[in-house]
């Protein structure tokens, strides 16, 4: 049996690879490179941001809420849109959350078996916003990168962008089925 | 993130439910001039006729529910059916009457411009 058509696809190797070298995460249990302390403050701060990048790691699985709008603003300058991908014997579908954009600053690139969702929301300078009370929303550039697996047909994609989801959806190839063998019984 | 639970009176103004859906807070940007206060509130996928925005009594309630079509089999599910409500205060200078909404893209933008009378004012000096 082919073991690797039963592990699930990970559309998120090259995703994770990209945070990889971005951030540079400190494992626990690792020896740490120590800088020379030469005073108590300065171990304290070691200590500090070890703490801090430790916590760090903690926001790494988003969800609902406040802490999905916190690693939102911290990686990079970029923040990444939530998504849901489904599947369905014909197609892939996957929706992005990417409210109060213009649907001509979203970028959708295919390449190397690669989709890159990329764009910017841009911060309305009017006049009449003067003063602010709460400033929650995200601001600035984003972008997902999704592997596509094997059987998704790239030349057929299509996108929609309605009520700030963006959906695109990913025909899948005929999988060439297994031959399944009669046998008879005599 | 302030989402008031207690409001149990208030559960007949939000769209039926058939099953028991996650309520969140949206994130909300919040502005203010001399003629009227602005507030966006992401709302992604939410269709116009599934908001609900009252006020009452100095409380401004906005609501949206969220149900998106079904993908087949989820794969990855980072955001999913939802009901968007969050509370605010509004101060007595808003006048009510003329409070105005809109969705574009995801975005509900509620004007709510000043009564008359709280306006700043020059005064002249004979």
């Amino acid at each position: 049996m082919d073991l690797k058509k039963l592990a699930p696809w990970n559309w998120f190797k090259e995703e994770e690879k990209e945070t990889d070298t971005a951030l540079p995460i400190n494992r626990p249990g690792q020896i740490q490179p120590r800088r020379p302390s030469y005073s108590p403050v300065g171990q304290i701060q070691q200590e500090m941001e070890q703490l801090f990048n430790n916590f760090l790691k903690g926001f790494e699985q988003r969800g609902f809420g406040t802490e999905k709008f916190f690693t939102d603003s911290l990686t990079d300058g970029l923040f990444k849109p939530t998504l849901d991908i489904g599947a369905t014997e014909k197609e892939y579908a996957i929706s992005v959350e990417v409210p109060g954009i213009d649907q001509k600053d979203i970028t959708l690139e295919i390449s190397n078996n690669i989709l890159t969702i990329r764009g910017e929301k841009k911060q309305e300078h009017e006049e009449k916003q003067k003063d602010y009370y709460r400033i929650e929303r995200s601001y600035g550039s984003f972008q997902r990168i999704l592997s596509l697996p094997e059987d998704a047909d790239q030349d057929a994609v299509k996108a929609n962008f309605k009520n700030g989801i963006l959906t695109i959806t990913l025909p899948r190839n005929a999988v060439p089925q297994s031959k399944i063998k009669q046998i008879e019984i005599k | 993130m302030s989402e008031t639970t207690n409001i149990t009176t208030k559960e007949k103004t939000v769209p039926e439910r058939s099953r028991e859906i996650p309520v969140i807070a949206p994130v909300v940007d919040i502005f203010e001039n001399d003629d009227e206060m602005l507030l966006y509130a992401d709302m992604p996928g939410v269709a116009k006729e599934d908001i609900t925005v009252n006020i009452d009594n100095g409380e401004l309630l906005i609501s949206g529910v969220r149900r998106l079509p079904p993908s087949g089999t989820a794969t990855r599910e980072e955001f999913g059916d939802v009901e968007y409500r969050r509370i605010f205060s509004v101060h007595q200078t808003i006048d009510v009457e003329k409070v105005n909404a809109e969705l574009k893209d995801g975005v509900l933008t509620l004007h709510l411009p000043k009564s008359e009378a709280s306006k700043p004012r020059q005064i002249e000096i004979h």
